[in-house]
């Protein structure tokens, strides 16, 4: 059986959450997300949460289908009422006082998530790119920074940095991206000039 | 069964850049007719090289000094780059030309100097045609090429029979490269067994008929009977409802007849 997830706490958060391996026994209003509809729904992570001011829920979020290679967690966001759940790349944001009220973070498949809280942002990664999502939605998204895959290695109070891979020089280069506008230096692909499309 | 007969063997141990599509062997005779002009005539042979159309066909000079490479044509109007290597003779393109309309004598020089501009097998034509290092202007192939229009594209008279004319434009490569995937995309399919990293083969022909990106001097680590440019091939497409672009990353072998697959990858979004 994997380690349940538990709630990442870097920003104040006006709720609990626990990471159920199967649903209890005593029957509680239970959500399905994709759809967050009572009716029912896809396998995923079964979710437990404790607002302060409402009855406690289930989720149940379902896994991401691109990647057995995405991000799996709970994360508390800039917004004290959401909820972020990031289910093998899928990621959902939900109200905690309102589970049918959500939203699909639109980063596929999210395989890193790192919450930034000097900046009040959330940095998620894909292959390719790196998306910065704050409480009123998208801050900025970076270009492209590589082929097909991006390992994030530190952050600091400005910059967020990490490694991809080169096919140029067969190995893994770095990058840096300023965490003020996603502005980035280094990486390993550069947008082609078009005149030397044959 | 014969070592040479072993698929590696034959090819010298180097399947990259060595190959041999079609197994035929080439010979040639060279003429003069009864008003003494000469004649020089290239033939394939399915075995040994002999005799063809009443003249005697020998193994071609410059491949039978080996290492050297010839464009020739072949009896179809074809026009067939060939490769003496060791045991191999490698076909290593063939393009055929298209019909154009002959404009008479012009200037061959700046005609050959359009081609090597235009065309990377230029000089290699020129020699072919008109011997090596050039024009000589008071040879027979001289007469017998042309302009046929301005520009890039040339016409160039290939002895044949009579000093019938046959004329070669603008070529194009007709035969796909082999393509062959390298340890690297092998890895990541395994490491990433989502549809993003392993879409069907089957999709690949259809991208490769996509938009082709060539990228020169893209690669720093130099490998062995590989180019340094890249070839990036795109397509748009989806994949379970998402929309997005195939993208495959190649690089292809020095001969350009195969291409070793370093990028394959589905990425979403605009």
């Amino acid at each position: 059986m994997s380690k349940n997830l538990e709630l990442e706490e870097s920003f104040i958060h006006n709720f609990e959450c626990k990471d159920l391996d199967e649903l209890p026994a005593v029957a509680q209003r239970h959500y399905y997300f994709p759809g967050g509809t009572t009716e029912g729904g896809r396998d995923g992570h079964i979710v437990q949460v404790f607002p302060q001011s409402s009855e406690p829920w289930i989720g149940t979020f379902a896994f991401g289908t691109v990647s057995r290679n995405g991000k799996n967690g709970l994360y508390s966001w800039p917004d004290p009422q959401i909820l972020c759940v990031v289910s093998q790349g899928q990621g959902y944001l939900v109200r905690v006082d309102d589970p049918a009220n959500y939203e699909i973070i639109k980063v596929d498949p999210i395989l890193d998530v790192i919450p930034v809280p000097v900046r009040n942002f959330v940095v998620f990664a894909n292959y390719t790119e790196l998306f910065a999502y704050g409480k009123s939605g998208p801050v900025w998204v970076t270009d492209r920074l590589a082929w097909d895959g991006i390992k994030l290695m530190r952050v600091t109070t400005d910059h967020i940095e990490g490694e991809v891979w080169d096919p140029r020089v067969e190995g893994n280069v770095g990058f840096k991206v300023d965490l003020s506008n996603g502005t980035h230096e280094g990486g390993s692909y550069e947008e082609v000039d078009d005149t030397l499309v044959a | 069964m014969p070592q040479s007969w072993n698929k590696y063997t034959y090819v010298l141990n180097s399947p990259l850049t060595l190959v041999d599509p079609d197994g035929l062997d080439w010979g040639v005779a060279e003429w003069a007719d009864d008003d003494g002009k000469k004649h020089t005539n290239y033939h394939w042979f399915n075995g040994k090289i002999g005799d063809y159309g009443g003249h005697h066909y020998g193994a071609v000079p410059q491949l039978a000094r080996g290492g050297s490479s010839l464009l020739v044509p072949a009896d179809n109007g074809d026009l067939v780059r060939i490769r003496n290597s060791g045991i191999v003779r490698a076909v290593e393109g063939r393009w055929t030309p298209a019909p154009v309309a002959m404009e008479g004598q012009g200037n061959i020089n700046a005609a050959a100097g359009a081609f090597d501009a235009a065309l990377p097998f230029g000089r290699h034509i020129r020699e072919a045609l008109l011997g090596p290092g050039g024009v000589e202007t008071n040879s027979p192939e001289y007469e017998n090429a042309a302009i046929i229009s301005a520009g890039v594209v040339i016409g160039a008279t290939l002895l044949d029979g009579a000093g019938e004319a046959k004329a070669a434009t603008a070529l194009a490569e007709e035969a796909a490269p082999n393509r062959i995937n390298s340890a690297r995309v092998l890895l990541r399919s395994a490491e990433e067994t989502g549809p993003y990293h392993n879409f069907p083969e089957s999709f690949n022909e259809q991208i490769f008929q996509g938009s082709r990106t060539v990228t020169r001097n893209f690669f720093k680590v130099d490998r062995q009977s590989l180019s340094n440019d890249s070839i990036l091939y795109r397509a748009p497409g989806s994949i379970n409802g998402k929309a997005g672009t195939f993208e495959i990353g190649v690089r292809p072998s020095v001969s350009g007849r195969t291409e070793v697959i370093m990028h394959r990858f589905f990425r979403p979004g605009p």
